[in-house]
């Protein structure tokens, strides 16, 4: 996943936009499957496209490990499918970035 | 939901256990003769804390004897929360390479043959899937790693974001001191801990740790007792062998942006909190220290 000492921080939609480039942790909601194009809601309601994953995605709720390419577009590394009642605080503002 | 499948590092974070040290007998407390013998090792702090692997790898402070220090407090066992990057198994240990976001670590854990040829652990620590860790500290070759005793394996995804929550919270209190108690000001109401972000500024509207906290609002003689227990709960504050006098408590007041405490009121709020436990003094009578509670 990473080097030891890389921090690789977890982002929403808007705090996405800083890290450009950089490769980030997203957790968010599937909302589409296309075609390995997967679109997902982050938790501050906002949409974002991720491309190039390889293994299916099940289930309501994903985290993303991936690198930012455009202001809605994320290039997948990794992803970890995780369990429908993930985040009962879904749709607040905001998610931990570290 | 509860997350603290081991020890207290579940629910109760507020109670004066889990993540707070125990105070050690013989040292210098009210808890223990004086004089006797320090002991060494881990057995005089029974904490738990929660840690993110960057904060454990680059701010905890190596004592002497493998002890070790974070936030100004020694730290015995703690836990760690992580993905799985690599697994190896060798004929009496597993080492995982764990990476929370933050950094990645070394994670020993001994296994005895039974729990190898049962082939759960494989199972359950695949590479790629979140577990909780309880452990120890250790250096090797100036190398930080993790002596692991449990491993588990994460099933909820929620307990990843409040293993974070816990690893804020505990370094906020074990560094700023504890938040204000839930008294309400005029007006407003107060701040449960468990609500929403939305609804709650942490830390901030109460005045706890905000300098620009609306002081003017507070009232009288409800909040300086938390105040003042949150002075005298600092980690300089407990580390002083005589604690705080009055005018140091009065000072670092100021600093917290309670500004408005003149020195007779806090000395009055001072004998209370004695009388009350909270405080006891020690070489004189304008000279406390926190008794824990």
């Amino acid at each position: 996943m990473a080097g030891i000492d890389e921090a690789i921080p977890r982002v929403n939609f808007e705090t996405m936009q800083r890290y450009h480039g950089r490769k980030v942790i997203l957790c968010c909601q599937i909302s589409q499957i296309d075609n390995g194009t997967v679109r997902v809601t982050t938790s501050d309601k906002g949409e974002v496209t991720v491309v190039g994953g390889s293994s299916p995605y099940e289930g309501r709720f994903a985290e993303v490990v991936g690198t930012v390419v455009g202001p809605t577009n994320i290039q997948e590394v990794e992803h970890t499918n995780l369990s429908d009642n993930f985040s009962e605080c879904w749709g607040r503002r905001g998610s931990a970035s570290w | 939901m509860n997350f603290g499948a081991y020890g207290d590092a579940g629910a109760s974070q507020f109670g004066g256990g889990g993540f707070m040290p125990s105070p050690a007998p013989g040292h210098d407390n009210q808890y223990g003769g004086g004089g006797g013998g320090q002991q060494k090792g881990r057995n005089q702090n029974n904490s738990l804390r929660a840690f993110t692997i960057r904060h454990l790898l680059k701010e905890t402070v190596n004592l002497e004897d493998e002890r070790y220090k974070a936030d100004g407090h020694e730290i015995s066992t703690v836990t760690v929360m992580g993905k799985v990057t690599s697994y190896s198994e060798q004929a009496t240990k597993v080492l995982l390479q764990l990476h929370d976001g933050t950094a990645g670590m070394e994670v020993c854990s001994w296994v005895d043959e039974a729990d190898m040829q049962q082939a759960q652990k494989p199972v359950e620590w695949q590479v790629g899937k979140y577990v909780r860790v309880y452990g120890n500290l250790k250096t090797f070759e100036g190398k930080r790693s993790l002596t692991a005793f449990a491993v588990k394996p994460v099933t909820d995804h929620n307990e990843v974001t409040y293993h974070f929550l816990q690893c804020v919270m505990q370094h906020l209190h074990l560094t700023k001191g504890a938040p204000p108690t839930g008294q309400p000001l005029p007006g407003k109401a107060a701040p449960a801990y468990g609500s929403t972000p939305a609804a709650t500024a942490p830390y901030g509207a109460a005045g706890g740790y905000a300098g620009a906290a609306p002081a003017a609002a507070a009232p009288a003689g409800g909040d300086i007792h938390s105040d003042l227990k949150a002075v005298y709960n600092l980690p300089h504050a407990l580390a002083a062998p005589n604690g705080l006098s009055v005018e140091a408590a009065h000072g670092e007041l100021q600093r917290m942006g309670r500004a408005h405490y003149n020195l007779q009121q806090v000395m009055q709020a001072c004998e209370y909190l004695a009388a009350e436990g909270v405080l006891y003094s020690t070489v004189n009578d304008t000279t406390f220290k926190s008794t824990g509670a």
